[in-house]
């Protein structure tokens, strides 16, 4: 398995490179991941989007579908896919630490 | 041996149009009326663009020693002899399908950079050589682009392709078309599939690193790519009041409308599953959208189909089968006799086209909407389904057809809001059950939908036509009648 180092830690990924144990994520590591997601500063929105993540992955273990994103951050899709631009699934997830969604978008 | 040849040449250049054997003239009547058809008429000549008559030439030339074929073995398949016949060539199997009769798949394919050996290594062992399908993502397209990994890496590493969505009616100019030919030269294999079956063009071979520069390019020449991922694929509409005189509404300017309206949700993925939309101009239903897509807008008429009985009794005088006609409507109600004419009993009339694609002089009526049917696939958890109607009749109003645009708003929102991942309409529907499915989107349902679904899809019955059940109606008089 491919490991990958950030903010001087080091973390199992898988090939697509979702960080595979979330209890190791913190705020420092969203940090380093946006970067090479081409995202420069991290907003108030991209924070919004990525606590929101996490807090349903850890009430119900896995990601929540696009509809309930939009619908309880109150971001337009449109706004979602401007902030991470690879996808709230691909970009979004990876920030927020979460497994690899299951389903392609 | 020799054999006399007729040629038929341009006149100005001397291309040969067409050749036949003389022998073989005297003997086909289908090649002697053909023959005498090109000697008549004036054509182009595909060599130098000349027009005008073509010339005779006739040649004795030496017969070929070596079989012609015939007509028994051109669709037998032969295709193990082609080893034989081309040892030394890598790709034999591809070989003997260019030699066909029809301008060859394999020959085109050739002349692009796609990776012939793929093809040639699916012949030799019957089953495709590519893997699975996905997406990737890719900065500024939502939707992501289509990839086709590769089952034998050793051959090609994989190839992506974008779907570039086509515009109303699948008309391309000619000169937009060749700027999308030459992006494809310059950056993919050079190969376009033209027209997908969800109705959108696709460009096929594009690495990786080539895709954002194909995709700016694409999109500065005034395209949008798209139609992938789980939103509203590409739509297809019948090609409408264009080109077609059955049309009952502006298919073309509804989709038109229809992208107004819903461009977010082609580019942005959101719902559970792709979600595809047909809207077919008649109940002929030539975009086969009942078959295959999730929400279906056909165009239907309320009233009788119009009657011209001076054009009828023309197409009878002309040769048209009136009692095969008169058997074979689906509701037996055309009835005809020469003093009276044609006549269509409106009882048991199910609007399903039938006399007005058989019968030269019927046309369709002018009380004219929409229906909408929703829930058809072909693949999805459930197997195939047919759409089924919800709504049987609806105004659709120009320009922006508002009522029918909500309505389909709210059942995607209520397919959106209970439908599982990955789970198509239709799937939904049949889980859920079609009363649920009628009380969560709050369409009023007909009786009339579901009792004999097969026959009345199409027609809408106010309270006050329905007939009283107690046999105090009159007589149903759906009888054939004799001529």
């Amino acid at each position: 398995m491919p490991t990958l180092t950030l903010a001087g830690k080091e973390f199992d990924v898988d090939e697509d490179g979702f960080i595979q144990d979330a209890t190791k994520w913190d705020d420092s590591i969203a940090t380093a991941l946006a970067e090479q997601e081409g995202i420069k500063v991290l907003t108030d929105e991209h924070w919004k989007v990525i606590r929101y993540l996490r807090d349903y992955f850890q009430k119900f273990g896995s990601a929540p579908m696009i509809r309930k994103v939009t619908k309880d951050t109150g971001l337009p899709l449109k706004r979602i896919y401007e902030l991470f631009p690879t996808g709230p699934a691909k970009g979004a997830c990876k920030l927020a630490g979460l497994p690899k969604p299951t389903g392609c978008i | 041996m020799q054999i006399e040849k007729i040629k038929l040449c341009c006149a100005k250049c001397g291309f040969t149009v067409e050749e036949y054997n003389a022998s073989e003239l005297a003997e086909v009547p289908r090649k002697t009326k053909r023959y005498k058809y090109l000697l008549q008429k004036s054509s182009i000549c595909p060599a130098c663009l000349a027009s005008g008559r073509l010339k005779e030439n006739r040649v004795t030339e030496e017969a070929d020693t070596t079989p012609t074929q015939t007509a028994d073995t051109k669709f037998s398949t032969t295709a193990p002899v082609a080893h034989e016949k081309h040892p030394d060539s890598p790709t034999p199997m591809i070989d003997a399908i260019s030699q066909g009769v029809w301008p060859s798949h394999a020959a085109e394919l050739k002349k692009t950079r796609y990776p012939v050996q793929m093809y040639e290594q699916a012949l030799q062992k019957r089953t495709t050589q590519w893997g699975y399908g996905g997406y990737v993502s890719l900065p500024g397209v939502a939707s992501g682009v289509l990839v086709r990994a590769s089952a034998r890496p050793d051959i090609t590493k994989g190839s992506n392709f974008v779907r570039i969505m086509d515009p109303c009616g699948n008309f391309f100019k000619a000169d937009s078309m060749r700027k999308i030919c030459d992006i494809s030269d310059k950056y993919a294999y050079g190969l376009l599939h033209l027209l997908s079956t969800g109705g959108d063009l696709e460009m096929l071979g594009i690495p990786t690193e080539n895709l954002k520069a194909a995709v700016d390019e694409i999109t500065k020449i005034g395209f949008d790519v798209g139609s992938t991922g789980d939103d509203y694929r590409t739509s297809e509409e019948c090609i409408g009041p264009a080109k077609c005189d059955l049309a009952l509404y502006d298919t073309l300017g509804f989709r038109e409308a229809w992208y107004k309206r819903f461009l977010d949700d082609v580019q942005y993925p959101r719902f559970p599953h792709k979600v595809k939309c047909k809207f077919a101009g008649c109940p002929n239903d030539c975009v086969r959208g009942q078959q295959k897509s999730d929400f279906v807008v056909i165009g239907v008429f309320r009233d009788l189909p119009i009657i011209d009985q001076k054009k009828v009794k023309k197409w009878v005088k002309d040769g048209g089968d009136m009692t095969t006609a008169c058997t074979r409507c689906p509701g037996g109600c055309l009835s005809w006799d020469k003093k009276n004419g044609l006549n269509i009993d409106g009882d048991s009339c199910l609007r399903c086209m039938y006399c007005i694609n058989k019968i030269s002089g019927v046309r369709p009526g002018g009380d004219r909407g929409v229906a909408i049917l929703v829930g058809g696939k072909m693949r999805g958890k459930y197997g195939p389904m047919l759409a089924k109607v919800v709504v049987p009749f609806m105004k659709a109003e120009p320009p922006d057809y508002k009522e029918v645009f909500d309505l389909i708003e709210k059942l995607t929102e209520v397919y959106d809001a209970n439908a599982r991942k990955k789970e198509r309409v239709g799937d939904f529907m049949l889980r859920v059950g079609m009363s649920e499915f009628f009380r969560l989107a709050g369409v009023e349902p007909s009786a009339h939908l579901f009792n004999q679904p097969r026959t009345n899809l199409y027609y809408h019955w106010e309270p006050e036509e329905v007939r009283p059940q107690n046999g105090a109606g009159k007589e149903n008089n759906c009888t054939t009648t004799k001529l």
